[in-house]
């Protein structure tokens, strides 16, 4: 009894904070700021869009690895993980602005200290990456004072991507739904679904997304290789997988050869993307599409 | 061998495999029920996608649940015979976190297009991680206390090298936390093939070693006085048990509860006799494991995730041992047992305290006033420095002390010297708290992280103490409990790093015990709580004296056991739940700082404590600094430092 209490009571503390922590906006900034520290590479792929160089951002090298494009300028500095950048060195680098997502809420305070910080997520239960990233792109652009660009860049966008949804119409009128599959071990696939940019890019295109089933928060449902033989009149798309060796190995297997995309040879492999970025990765997986689905006959 | 015994036996098997037949029915796959089966097997048609479906995947999943099941139930049920331990599980030497290495090692290291299955360098891992504990333990005779305290610290060790990997190069490794969470999805009968003769050899050669291994249960020194070589006898069985642990858990990942569960039904239906014993377990775990694998399918189909089996039937099997324990009582002789007497040495202890004490205040000055910034090593501090870099301090010394006391307390009270704060359950459910949160989609701060994280805690203790009333409060039974309940947790845990639904780096920095968000307030409730609490547990220190003599003795000497447990568990799950809210679990400190106290010989109850508490502070302030600066500007949680380095220490203590 007395623990039931005692739950209750903290329980009822907790959701009492709880309404007070989603205030978290952006904060008026008479002049725009010059020293931006960013934790995700999404933010940082939409600074630099904007053609803002950060001073800081985390996980440098994992940047390089895998959001490749754009290229980093020189002069930016690593401050760490992106769970657990370092605060020392943060405050160190004296930011006027910075830019965090869901992840280090609890460390909101701590950051908000040292400068003002804004928290901002691509990724979120509404489940529309690419409109969040627009909205992202022009919030940053107000804040920095570079509406303009904003606009225009989300503008070139969706042209861009209506005209290769067109592209991809006319070289094939009556085109199969895509499955876009990740290899993650033998018997293990990710499918992309709803709340991916994969997903939304492909819709602002006006094709279909086979895969309709429920997804995690960042897009993708991971399912068992049995669940391919549902989907064997979709073309499949797959993404890079960590193994190469045991990608082929899952491909040659006489499960995978006997499914009907192998043998109408609906099966295509996308070059490196990175399927968590901003605006200009959907730009260049849309591309990546039209090159994949125009060179055949 | 009684009546009764013969009918809940024959009552269970007949129950279970009505149930498997029931569930096969169910869930074959494009529902074609047994009869799609039957015309796989006899009339196999290569063309009709459905065959081929059922024979490529559904066959070789049913067929490695049972295989898998019953070695991993055997090799429990000898591990926990030869450990003299009912908590054992095969993987308690070293086995799964060397095979996990070995999975990461070969993800990161292999160049790509290399074509090895992944068996290959988990297997070799964990081959690595058993011959060091076997070199460690050798020193000391190969003796169960040793053997199960090295294969801890060497799991910890190792486990806080594959965090750290996985927090640096977590996007590589998405394949490994689906290994971790112990799938058996297949794809062909090549993992099948593979296992069958592998298996097959080493569970033949333990049915024959049974025999002189049966006679160790007099103890070591009577054993050897009718012509058994203990030693030997010791080494063979333990390898063979490894050699099938590492064969399972390289090719299906890491499947908790079966092999610890399978054998203590097996006891609890009252089988005695060595040999049956093994071979009920191993019926018991195939179909535990088959269960609950043909369980999951449905589950997983409706919630359209994918749900590894192994962490699922931790999750499925937790409430059935819950509903257990609570109907049996509990053979007393299931304690752990010691039979070596420890050979106690007196160290003084004034100066011991003294040194540690003073130890710690240079510690934790040069903590504050060395560090890095982007220019290299500095040793100047201004206010801001300051700011950031007190509280982190204190929190790590204070979550230490408090942890090093409460793993002190739960070792004493259960008198098993597996035990640790986390074992009870109670930091699993403060993490299982925050992992709902995320789940639910709210983005929380730091206050709410806190209260979650308390309530989390608290209900587990609520839980503890309402199952465990019943048996006032018995150590193996409250050990049990704490398994059964934090095994369940852990599940959700695991599901969820597989699934990808939460930030997995983010999740695995707190499960592995940061100082990251600690600030001053939070350090001074921490502290006055510690404090409190602690001198409470010092003060006890006569009752944690008298328990060790056993429940008979220490009531004739007119203590009331009931109240001293219950005072004592109050007193650990305060301590835990602080501890845990503020930092996050820190595994070592509470299971080895009571053991680096004593082997600094100080073994009374008040002395340990002191010490313990004492080194417990020394260590955490010493990985939080050293995670700070070693990869500056990257940090790695206190708790995964003080793994490495109090782990290492300890080691060199063993071995020395």
């Amino acid at each position: 009894m007395k623990y039931l209490f005692v739950c209750l009571s903290l329980l009822f503390s907790g959701i009492a904070a709880a309404e007070q922590a989603h205030e978290l906006t952006d904060s008026d900034f008479t002049t725009p700021p010059k020293r931006i520290i960013s934790i995700e590479w999404a933010t940082t792929e939409t600074l630099l869009s904007l053609g803002v160089t950060p001073v800081g951002m985390a996980d440098m090298d994992g940047y390089k690895q895998w959001v490749i494009k754009p290229a980093l300028p020189a002069g930016i500095a690593d401050v760490g993980a992106r769970n657990e950048p370092n605060l020392e060195l943060i405050s160190e680098l004296k930011p006027d602005l910075i830019l965090i997502s869901k992840r280090l809420a609890p460390a909101y305070d701590k950051l908000s200290q040292i400068a003002p910080t804004i928290m901002f997520n691509v990724y979120n239960d509404e489940k529309t990456p690419l409109k969040n990233v627009q909205t992202l792109t022009l919030k940053l652009g107000k804040v920095l004072g570079k509406s303009q660009t904003a606009a225009n860049l989300i503008a070139r966008t969706q042209t861009l991507l209506r005209k290769n949804g067109d592209k991809i119409r006319a070289a094939h009128p009556a085109i199969d739904p895509l499955l876009f599959v990740r290899i993650v071990d033998n018997s293990t696939l990710h499918f992309q679904g709803k709340g991916s940019l994969i997903h939304d890019t492909i819709h602002a295109m006006g094709l279909k997304n086979e895969w309709h089933g429920k997804t995690n928060f960042w897009g993708f449902s991971s399912v068992e290789i049995a669940k391919v033989a549902e989907h064997q009149q979709a073309n499949i798309f797959l993404l890079q997988s960590v193994k190469k060796a045991e990608k082929q190995k899952l491909l040659n297997s006489p499960l995978w050869q006997a499914m009907a995309f192998s043998q109408q040879h609906k099966v295509y492999e996308l070059p490196p993307i990175w399927s968590y970025g901003g605006l200009l990765a959907a730009q260049r997986f849309s591309n990546q599409l039209v090159n994949l689905l125009t060179k055949q006959p | 061998m009684n009546n009764p015994f013969r009918l809940t036996l024959s009552f269970g098997l007949l129950f279970s495999l009505f149930m498997i037949a029931l569930l096969i029915q169910y869930t074959v796959p494009y529902a074609g029920g047994w009869s799609l089966i039957q015309n796989t097997l006899f009339a196999y048609d290569t063309s009709n996608y459905k065959e081929l479906i059922v024979h490529l995947t559904y066959l070789p999943r049913l067929a490695i649940a049972l295989i898998c099941g019953f070695s991993l139930a055997i090799a429990g049920c000898v591990m926990q015979f030869i450990l003299r331990n009912p908590i054992a599980a095969p993987t308690t030497l070293g086995v799964a976190s060397g095979a996990q290495l070995g999975m990461v090692a070969g993800v990161l290291l292999l160049p790509a297009d290399v074509a090895l299955p992944s068996f290959i360098p988990a297997f070799v891992g964990a081959a690595f991680a058993s011959l060091l504990v076997f070199w460690i333990a050798a020193k000391k005779g190969l003796a169960p206390i040793h053997l199960v305290l090295s294969g801890m610290v060497i799991s910890l060790f190792i486990g806080a090298i594959n965090t750290m990997l996985m927090l640096v190069y977590e996007r590589y490794l998405s394949s490994v936390f689906i290994w971790g969470a112990g799938t058996l999805n297949q794809n062909s009968w090549e993992s099948v093939e593979r296992l069958l003769p592998l298996l097959c050899l080493p569970i033949m050669g333990l049915f024959l070693l049974q025999r002189p291994l049966s006679a160790l249960i007099l103890g070591d020194q009577a054993s050897n006085t009718i012509g058994i070589n203990v030693k030997r006898i010791k080494l063979i069985t333990l390898s063979l048990v490894i050699f099938v642990t590492a064969v399972v858990v390289s090719e299906v990942g890491i499947i908790g509860f079966v092999g610890i569960v399978a054998p203590g039904i097996t006891r609890l239906l009252g089988v005695r006799h060595l040999s049956k014993q093994i071979l009920i377990s191993g019926v018991i775990g195939s179909l535990m494991l088959l269960l609950a694998d043909l369980l999951t399918q449905p589950i997983a189909a409706a919630t359209g995730d994918l749900l590894p089996t192994g962490a699922m039937t931790a999750l499925l099997g937790a409430p059935f041992l819950l509903w257990l324990l609570n109907r049996q009582t509990w053979p007393s002789q299931l304690r752990a047992t010691e039979d070596t007497a420890p050979n106690f040495r007196q160290r003084q202890f004034l100066p011991l305290c003294f040194a540690l004490l003073v130890a710690l205040f240079v510690v934790s000055l040069a903590a504050l006033w060395i560090g890095k910034d982007s220019q290299g090593w500095h040793l100047l501090i201004n206010e801001n420095m300051l700011q950031l870099r007190l509280p982190r301090i204190l929190g790590a010394l204070f979550a230490g002390a408090g942890l090093a006391t409460a793993g002190t307390l739960v070792q004493r009270l259960t008198n098993n010297p597996m035990a640790s704060p986390e074992v009870l359950g109670i930091s699993s459910g403060a993490a299982l708290a925050l992992v709902i949160c995320a789940l639910l989609g709210l983005s929380i701060n730091r206050y709410e992280q806190i209260a979650f994280g308390t309530l989390g805690a608290l209900s587990v203790t609520g839980v503890i103490w309402w199952l465990g009333k019943k048996h006032r409060f018995a150590p193996a039974q409250l050990l049990l409990t704490g398994i059964a309940l934090s095994a369940g947790l852990d599940a959700v845990m695991r599901i969820v790093m597989s699934s990808g639904h939460e930030d997995v780096s983010t999740l695995l920095t707190w499960l592995s015990g940061s100082t990251y968000l600690v600030t001053y307030q939070d350090a001074i409730l921490l502290g006055s709580g510690v404090l409190i609490f602690s001198t409470l547990a010092i003060l006890l220190h006569r009752w944690l004296d008298l328990i060790a003599l056993g429940e008979v003795s220490a009531n004739s000497v007119g203590l009331n056991s009931l109240l001293v447990r219950r005072v004592l568990i109050l007193l650990i799950a305060a301590l835990t739940t602080l501890c845990t809210a503020v930092i996050g679990p820190l595994t070592f400190i509470g299971l080895l700082a009571p053991h680096m106290a004593r082997s600094l010989h100080q073994n009374s109850a008040k002395k340990q404590l002191v010490t313990a508490c004492l080194l417990g502070a020394l260590v955490m302030v010493i990985a939080d600094w050293v995670g700070r600066v070693l990869w500056f500007p990257w940090q790695f949680p206190a708790g995964l430092l003080s793994s490495l380095l109090g782990g290492a220490y300890f080691l060199y203590l063993m071995r020395k």
